[in-house]
């Protein structure tokens, strides 16, 4: 697949990224995307038709256990590391009112 | 003064030495070696004096606690009980974890004590440890030079102190590279073989914790403790660890060892090549027969793991958005503009290259040619190794293409730092264990790494095979000229 990178194809990436990049940051970017392309590009044409994904080493899918209650974080330490907190709960920015993005990442 | 980690770990338990003593050496090493290569973010002073004191107490009441009084060191990236936990980022420069990891717990159940945790590349995004917030870490063979990476800091340290256990992590070589490039033995485990919870998440189908020791012997000791079920990581698996780990069986008289010509590029240092065969020399006289096997798809491993790494990580970090944890940009307005801006200050530049292009390859549009075609590739890499281990017990190759290189060399060619990682990356994506020792020196004294790799969950063939080679040989045992406090 021949991709062309654009300007307009860095600047969706980072916001899907939710990065906020630099004029000289997207510049360096596009040139990094353009040669991760072609070095990944060797692998492009390899038959594969018949060949399943591999998503984990050990092929495993999904792994169960008894559904038991056990002990989780307590509040007060889950909220240790929080820049903002009010009301023992995380303080976010408003997000209704926000445009196009509202909901977030 | 002990010289490993067993030495140390029966010098407690027969009352040569107190657990203080023990801690108080270990502490001596690591304040000395950190200050010439800055192998370390924090050193417990306080903290460790204080454990060693109630280790002391307990054994004195009669408690059995098997590795009593043994230092450990921890990479940042792996959580702890106490100090930070960073993963080298300034994303997490404040981060305290509020539940520990589960091989940092089971090293403090068996007795050991926690001294300080090591440098390394942001999130373990690095082959150099130059791309840690906290500043590069040097080889203390010559420090001028990188130490390898991601685990930098646990392979210098390692090379410039004695008798302590270090944890390292291994997302694409990790481990076992900057093992290489420092001349320490680096263990990556069978994927699944060691609990990754407290493990700071880069690629979870890739990441392993395992450790960066003096011998293979060392390894083995602290697989015998870190290893096992757990049921807080659903990817570690249910099955008895292999007998014969402590203490370690040689292995090498009737295995069939193969070479895979794959992994001797075009390009890759001749000194290298020569010191691996003279191992394949040393290997025959011990027992074991070589033979030449091929993995025909290792060629596309590399840039399958740069983007399959990538598509976890961009997943993995998606986490980091300034509200549960971590730094948080001031004054946004908005969510989204608090989640880049956040993200954009405070992850480093590697980073954001990484999530850039594992959400490219997730995308919409792309998902089908870029992500799920590595993964089916990935399956033809497994099925090599598959079809070669149906005729060998083991494969012997290089551990990199090349030796430690001089910091800034590589750090402004993202591709070109990737390249060294081309003869590591494929355990990762198969899943088997692989381990890293020393093999020779280069012309300039720079340590050669030779990599064994075996079948799942045969972690304990691999180990012996590495332990017979350093019994039949002295690599291992060479210091850097770094460790003052031996004088």
């Amino acid at each position: 697949m021949r991709i062309e990178v654009t300007d307009d194809l860095v600047a969706h990436i980072a916001h899907l990224s939710r990065l906020a990049l630099s004029a000289e940051q997207s510049v360096e970017l596009k040139t990094h995307f353009e040669k991760v392309l072609a070095y990944v590009e060797s692998f492009q044409n390899l038959e594969t038709a018949e060949v399943d994904p591999s998503h984990s080493p050990d092929g495993s899918v999904n792994v169960f256990r008894a559904d038991e209650q056990r002990p989780s974080l307590p509040v007060e330490q889950g909220l240790a590391n929080a820049p903002r907190v009010r009301e023992s709960k995380f303080v976010v920015p408003r997000i209704i009112d926000d445009g196009d993005d509202q909901g977030g990442a | 003064m002990y010289q490993t980690v067993g030495d140390t770990r029966d010098a407690v338990r027969n009352g040569e030495i107190t657990a203080v003593e023990s801690i108080d050496e270990a502490l001596r090493q690591l304040t000395s070696a950190n200050s010439e290569i800055h192998s370390l973010t924090e050193i417990f002073e306080e903290d460790a004096r204080r454990v060693a004191q109630n280790i002391d107490g307990r054994l004195h009441a009669g408690e059995n606690l098997p590795l009593a009084g043994v230092p450990f060191t921890v990479k940042d990236n792996i959580c702890t009980p106490i100090g930070k936990s960073t993963a080298g980022s300034r994303i997490l420069a404040d981060f305290h974890a509020p539940y520990s990891a589960t091989v940092v717990d089971r090293l403090l159940s068996a007795g050991a004590v926690c001294v300080g945790k090591t440098n390394l590349d942001e999130f373990g995004m690095g082959s150099s440890t130059e791309n840690s917030a906290w500043g590069p870490t040097k080889n203390p063979w010559k420090t001028t030079h990188v130490p390898g990476g991601s685990s930098g800091g646990a392979a210098a340290t390692a090379a410039a102190t004695r008798g302590m256990i270090h944890l390292g992590s291994d997302t694409g070589g990790s481990i076992r590279q900057p093992a290489a490039y420092c001349g320490v033995t680096g263990f990556k485990p069978t994927y699944g073989c060691v609990s990754r919870y407290g493990l700071i998440a880069f690629a979870s189908s890739l990441d392993q914790i395992g450790c960066l020791q003096a011998s293979a012997e060392e390894c083995a000791l602290t697989l015998q403790t870190i290893g096992g079920h757990d049921i807080a990581d659903s990817t570690s698996v249910d099955r008895p660890l292999p007998p014969g780990l402590d203490p370690l069986q040689p292995r090498a008289e009737g295995l069939r060892i193969g070479v895979p010509e794959e992994y001797f590029p075009e390009g890759i240092d001749t000194e290298i090549s020569a010191s691996i065969d003279a191992a394949l020399e040393r290997f025959k006289e011990i027992g074991a027969t070589v033979e030449r096997v091929s993995l025909p798809h290792t060629v596309y491993a590399n840039p399958v793991y740069v983007l399959i790494s990538a598509a976890e990580a961009s997943s993995n970090l998606a986490r980091y958005d300034g509200v549960h944890y971590g730094h948080r940009a001031a004054d946004a307005e908005g969510v989204v503009d608090l989640y880049s801006r956040t993200r954009s200050e405070a992850f480093g530049a590697e980073v954001q290259r990484r999530v850039m292009v594992g959400t490219f390859v997730l995308s919409s549009g792309y998902y089908d040619a870029f992500y799920n075609k590595a993964c089916k590739v990935r399956n033809l890499i497994r099925r090599d190794f598959d079809t070669v281990f149906q005729n060998v017990d083991a494969l012997v190759c290089p551990t990199s293409p090349v030796t430690a290189f001089p910091i800034g060399d590589r750090i402004d060619d993202p591709l070109k730092l990737y390249a060294v990682d081309v003869l590591t990356v494929p355990a990762n994506l198969a899943g088997i264990p692989g381990v890293s020792l020393p093999a020779g020196f280069s012309s300039d004294s720079l340590p050669i790494g030779m990599q064994i790799y075996g079948r799942p969950f045969e972690d304990d063939l691999v180990l012996g095979l590495a332990h017979a080679f350093q019994q039949a040989t002295d690599f291992h045992v060479q210091r850097p000229s770094v460790c003052h406090w031996e004088k």
